[in-house]
């Protein structure tokens, strides 16, 4: 016979059960160890001596953040450096639910963890929903660095960079800047970010179209597999290998049932 | 001897009739728009020229109470945020951050607290700064963490729309 304190928490466990969408699983919490779903390229194994911006077409999917955040999105990073807060210097865009605030729905967002001259911060942008028409088709998402200090933030709704036909839905652009912002980065990531314990999911994202650029914004496909991680319960991979001649492959996030 | 060379022109008008007789080049500015099956690569001079910074819309957040602006009292705001914290808070199990200025700033004051860094609106645009003790940690690509001893988050006074939160030494 159960205690009858412990009744709560048997009553919890059924009902997580009963739910086909409550899982749990051990992906930290505010403080970190949150679970990656990422494929990563130092600039080096992308040719580049400068990584001066990365681009990605992310399908927005509907995410569901469950107790604490998740994230389809791309991030330029500059790493190790004493320069930012926690020893690395980043800018990321993309899709969230959860992330800036404690809403729950699917947004665009984009977030900085910089020094400028006067000091550093982390500051993170909710750039709004995600519209009904966009989810399932491709959406741009771009940072490069305009000049030594700024850098420009882009998120393209229903564009496509690649071959095939351009989605129908309205094009919209959200367009921000990264002022004073003296990173020089040296690492690109796409891929998934999940924080919490319970409850999050994420049907197929597709990340196509990965193309990195040079100091000059020549640019080219990503033709290196990078280095990956797929810490459970996000699911992620290449389906299509970019070292096969393609435009940048298809790397595919998903969670978490 | 006089019909190899004809052959290969003839060959090759075809091919660049069929093909646009140019092999899509990875490298470098291309063309805007493609037809179908024609690989669009980026343009990224294009893209910054043309791009124009988007004034941020946010989400739905304080009620507004009137149509002057601000729209909301620094009550309505420090409620709100006590109700909705900054899911970074990285203090203790049982604690809570607590708010330490709640204040209608201009646009361009709220920069100077963020050292330089922009709020997407117009110098003169009045927007609500609310400051927390923290710490708060943010998470950025793997194995990546920043922890600030202080928290904020930002509303529009206009609308009452969350705008952006992050964090300060």
């Amino acid at each position: 016979m159960p205690h009858r304190k412990h009744l709560p928490a048997i009553a919890a466990v059924i009902l997580c059960l009963s739910l086909s969408s409550c899982t749990t699983y051990s992906c930290g919490g505010p403080s970190g160890g949150h679970c990656y779903g990422t494929v990563s390229w130092g600039k080096g194994d992308l040719g580049e001596t400068d990584l001066r911006a990365f681009l990605t077409n992310v399908t927005p999917v509907e995410l569901n953040k469950g107790n604490l955040v998740i994230n389809n999105e791309l991030w330029l990073t500059q790493e190790p450096t004493p320069n930012c807060v926690g020893g690395s210097c980043w800018t990321e865009v993309g899709v969230t639910s959860g992330a800036c605030a404690s809403g729950s729905d699917t947004r665009y967002f984009w977030a900085e963890n910089v020094v400028t001259a006067v000091g550093p911060s982390y500051l993170c942008r909710d750039l709004g929903p995600v519209d009904l028409q966009e989810f399932g088709q491709p959406t741009m998402l771009l940072i490069a660095r305009e000049s030594a200090s700024v850098f420009d933030v882009m998120v393209e709704t229903c564009t496509k960079y690649g071959s095939g036909p351009q989605p129908t839905c309205a094009r919209r652009v959200l367009s921000a800047q990264s002022g004073l912002n003296l990173m020089q980065p040296n690492v690109a990531t796409i891929g998934m970010e999940v924080g919490g314990s319970s409850g999050a999911s994420a049907p197929q994202a597709t990340f196509t179209g990965n193309w990195h650029s040079d100091p000059f914004f020549a640019g080219a496909w990503v033709t290196n597999p990078g280095s990956q991680t797929a810490q459970a319960p996000v699911k992620a991979s290449w389906t299509v290998n970019p070292t096969v001649q393609t435009e940048g492959g298809t790397w595919v996030t998903s969670c978490c049932q | 001897m006089i019909k190899k060379p004809i052959v290969f022109l003839v060959v090759c008008l075809i091919a660049t009739m069929v093909s646009g007789c140019s092999r899509q080049q990875q490298r470098g500015p291309e063309p805007q728009a493609g037809s179908q099956g024609k690989a669009i690569t980026p343009d990224i001079s294009r893209l910054l020229k043309e791009s124009r910074p988007t004034v941020p819309v946010g989400s739905a957040a304080i009620k507004a109470a009137t149509q002057s602006v601000p729209s909301f009292t620094v009550d309505a705001a420090r409620e709100y945020v006590l109700a909705h914290p900054l899911p970074a808070f990285a203090g203790g199990k049982n604690e809570k951050p607590t708010i330490t200025r709640a204040e209608f700033l201009t646009s361009k004051q709220v920069k100077q607290i963020l050292h330089g860094a922009g709020t997407g609106f117009a110098d003169d645009q009045l927007l609500c700064y609310v400051e927390l003790q923290g710490p708060f940690t943010f998470s950025g690509p793997p194995r990546t963490t920043a922890t600030y001893p202080r928290g904020i988050m930002i509303f529009n006074a206009a609308t009452g729309n969350f705008i952006m939160s992050g964090g300060i030494p």
